[in-house]
Formats: C-alpha cells, sequence, structure tokens
C-alpha cells in the first residue's frame, strides 16, 4: 500500500483554512512548465475543491475533496492533490471569503506517494456558478 | 527513405514492393539516383512491366517516389489493389498497409490537422487490426518487412504494428480492442508535430535545450486529441503517458505503477523496441536481442514485467 505525503494527511484532517502569504518565491526549475506573467507568492491554505473529471473521461464523476495550495499569482495558483491530475482538467475551489474560482491543469507532477502538484491557471467562471453547484458531485 | 529535403521539395517515397507489374497507379513515378537531382521514372499512363521492377531491384532500389499531391490516388490504389486483395501475400500486404499509414500521416500533418489525423487512425487502426489478429501474425515475419529508419511516419506504423500483436499476446482477444490499441499507437507521438523538424532529424544527439522541446510532446498530444469524443482515455493515456515509467522516471508527470494505463504501459515497450532498433543519423540499429535484454533490465523499474516477458518471448524468434 502506497504510503500517504505527511503534508496531504495534515491538509486532509485539517478542520479550519490556514493562509499565508509571503514574499515572491522563486520558481522551482523542475516545474518551469508555463511561462510566468505574474510574480508569484507564497500561499499555504487547505481549500474545498471540486475536481471534475479529466477530458476524454466523461463518464467519472467530480470528487469533492481537499486541496493543498503551494503558490498563487494573479494568473493561477500551485496544488498538491493525492490523485494524478491531467492537462485542460478544471478544478473548483472555494476560497476563504466564500467565493469559487474555477481552475484549469496546466501541468502535473508526482511529488511522492499518493501525492501530486499541479500548475493551474484561473479561467473564466460563469457567473451561476458562484450561486448554485455546476453539477452534482459525488464524494470521496 | 527519403530524408526531410526531398519531402519538402513535394515528393514522397513508396516501397517498391508495393508496385506490381501491369497495375494501374494513376500518378508518376519519380526516381532520385545517387547524387542526382530526382526526375520522371514512369508517367502514369505506362503501367510497369516486371522486367522494370526487377531491374530496379537489380539496382538496388527499394523506393520511388510520388509527388505529395498525388498521395491519395496512391492510397486508394494500395488499399483497392494489394491491402484488400486476399490473393496477394500477407508480407505484401502488410508492406502496402505500411506504406498507406506513411502516405497517409504525411499527408494529415502537412495539412496540420490533427482531426485528420485521428480520422484516419481510427481508419488504419481497423485495417491494422484486422490484417495483424485475421492472419495470426507473428513478430519474426513483420521485423523484416518493416522498415527501419527512424521517422515519425514509419515509427508510428511499427508501434502500432508492434502494439497490436503485444496486446494480441497479453489477451485481448476482441478485434474492436485491438483496433482501439492500434489507433491509440498511431496517434501516440501527434504531439511531435509541434517539435521542428530539424530537431527531430538532426544527426546528432539532442541538446538540453532540445529535449525540452521534446519533452513537451505528449502533453501537446494529449491537448490537440482529448476533447475528441470517440478517443477513449486508454488511447489517450497512450499519447499522454508512453514515456512514464514504473518508477516515476518518466514523464510528463512521473506517474508510477497502476497511476500508468496498460494500453500506455504496453506503448512504452515497443516504442522504445522500434526506437533501438531503427538506424539513426548518429548511430547503428541496436540488435533486436541486444534490445531486449535492455528492455529486461529496465523490468519492474521502468517497464512492466508481464509487457516485457511478451515481448521478449515473441523477440527471440526474430533472429
Amino acid at each position: 500500500m502506497s504510503q500517504m505525503n505527511p503534508e496531504m494527511s495534515t491538509c486532509q484532517s485539517a478542520a479550519a483554512v490556514e493562509h499565508e502569504f509571503s514574499l515572491p518565491i522563486e520558481t522551482p526549475a523542475d516545474e518551469g512548465h508555463e511561462d510566468r506573467r505574474f510574480p508569484r507568492f507564497s500561499f499555504r491554505s487547505c481549500l474545498h475543491a471540486t475536481v471534475y473529471p479529466p477530458p476524454g473521461k466523461p463518464e467519472q464523476d467530480p470528487r469533492h475533496c481537499q486541496v493543498l495550495t503551494r503558490d498563487l499569482s494573479r494568473g493561477g495558483m500551485s496544488l498538491l492533490h493525492k490523485e494524478q491530475l491531467f492537462p485542460q482538467q478544471t478544478i473548483d475551489v472555494v476560497l476563504q471569503d466564500g467565493l469559487v474560482r474555477r481552475l484549469e491543469v496546466m501541468w502535473c507532477r508526482r511529488m511522492g506517494a499518493g501525492c501530486y502538484s499541479a500548475g493551474c491557471r484561473f479561467i473564466k467562471l460563469p457567473d451561476a456558478a458562484n450561486a448554485e453547484p455546476r453539477d452534482e458531485p459525488s464524494g470521496e | 527513405m527519403a530524408g526531410p529535403s526531398l519531402q519538402s521539395q513535394g515528393y514522397l517515397p513508396v516501397a517498391t514492393a508495393t508496385l506490381f507489374p501491369a497495375t494501374e497507379i494513376r500518378c508518376d513515378l519519380y526516381l532520385q539516383r545517387v547524387g542526382q537531382a530526382i526526375e520522371l521514372y514512369r508517367s502514369h499512363q505506362y503501367p510497369l512491366e516486371v522486367a522494370d521492377l526487377e531491374r530496379l531491384k537489380q539496382h538496388g532500389i527499394d523506393h520511388v517516389y510520388i509527388r505529395t499531391g498525388d498521395a491519395d490516388i496512391y492510397r486508394q490504389y494500395l488499399c483497392q489493389q494489394v491491402l484488400h486483395e486476399e490473393s496477394v501475400p500477407t508480407e505484401v500486404r502488410i508492406t502496402a498497409l505500411r506504406e498507406v499509414t506513411r502516405v497517409a500521416f504525411q499527408d494529415a500533418m502537412d495539412a496540420n490537422d490533427p482531426y485528420q489525423a485521428a480520422d484516419l487512425a481510427s481508419d488504419l487502426g481497423r485495417e491494422i487490426a484486422s490484417l495483424i489478429a485475421d492472419q495470426a501474425v507473428a513478430l519474426q515475419e513483420v521485423f523484416h518487412i518493416l522498415e527501419h529508419d527512424y521517422y515519425t511516419f514509419t515509427h508510428v506504423c511499427n508501434v502500432s504494428t508492434y502494439c497490436v500483436m503485444l496486446a494480441r499476446d497479453l489477451g485481448y482477444s476482441q478485434e474492436h480492442e485491438l483496433a482501439s490499441v492500434a489507433t491509440g499507437a498511431l496517434l501516440h507521438d501527434i504531439g511531435k508535430r509541434h517539435v521542428p523538424a530539424e530537431i527531430l532529424n538532426k544527426p546528432a544527439k539532442p541538446t538540453a535545450e532540445e529535449w525540452a522541446i521534446i519533452r513537451k510532446h505528449p502533453v501537446s498530444g494529449y491537448q490537440e486529441l482529448s476533447k475528441r469524443s470517440d478517443l477513449s482515455w486508454g488511447q489517450l493515456m497512450m499519447v499522454y503517458q508512453h514515456h512514464e515509467r514504473l518508477d516515476g522516471s518518466g514523464y510528463p508527470s512521473g506517474a508510477t505503477g497502476d497511476d500508468i494505463h496498460p494500453w500506455a504501459k504496453v506503448c512504452a515497450v515497443v516504442d522504445v523496441f522500434d526506437a533501438l532498433t531503427c538506424s539513426r543519423p548518429y548511430r547503428q540499429p541496436v540488435p533486436s536481442g541486444e534490445v531486449c535484454d535492455y528492455l529486461q533490465q529496465h523490468t519492474g523499474t521502468w517497464f512492466d514485467r508481464e509487457v516485457v516477458a511478451c515481448w521478449a518471448q515473441q523477440v527471440r524468434n526474430i533472429g
């Protein structure tokens, strides 16, 4: 059985959402998958998320889970998830103020057992989606 | 096999093995002698005779050329006169199928249309699965027919043929499953259309910067095809994950073990097999037995044990 990354375990058991901002951080060489248009800030937080199925796998149900964020910029954020994510997959995250932001996965890289890091960009969310869920997700 | 220069001039190589005496191809044939410019060899209104084909063979000429604009005519000739003609020996039909695949893909890529390529792959995947599965062809027979120059279109055709043979031996018995595997394999390198030809055909090992560009091809291929509803998840994973390795040392995600789709594991093994048994401008082809040893050395760390064992069993008979 694969061992869960401790950072993820902590994230999933966390009841409260914690935020941490700091100075812009450097781009790790192994994650330079995209051009950086905006400075990134360390942003450690555990957010409720709905992970929608990747394109090409529409039969899979959306999943409710928590994701651990790593950093944030005007263009997007990177996060940790226990499962592999795929380019163009969408994720809705609920921010502290209750607002839903939609993300599109740009790249994904395995960090350790049961832990994948994904770089995501913000994409436009239909206005209605903030009022009601896009789909009825299954629990995870 | 022609290099990119002739192709950029609008000529496609076609194997003389697919030309039959007295059959009407309906397109002009061209020839390039060593050190000379390409010239008209036979106008379309004059069918080839047995003596012509004998002469080509005596001079060691295994390819003539057609104009790129005649690709469709040549493809129709192959399908009607060779591929579906049961009196034609299996090895010639496989050669014809390889030619159809290569010419069709060249055409689709020149048109810069991944959707056209996906449609073609679906048709050709069915043909490959049908031919390989129906005839119970062994790798021993196929290996000597396939070309071993590393060009993308030759490579995808080889990988597709190998994937069907391997999947069949791993227990995929339904023809529609084999056709799906064949289609996925035909598409596995579609992202390479974004890699500049001068990098792909460079007569030396790529630099670190060039590798970085090459390594993007699984993602760009997946992104182009992922919205197509007629492609299965397994096929998409053949595109996205064929460079992943069991221990996480692959790319693009570094996925491990069960996170790698079984079809991608199949594709990974034959992709490496074909890449190493093909000649490159900077190295000789590696003998199939040595490639097999290499695959077995990395069993369990890079490649799936069962897949390699099954493939090795077939490879040992090539001789």
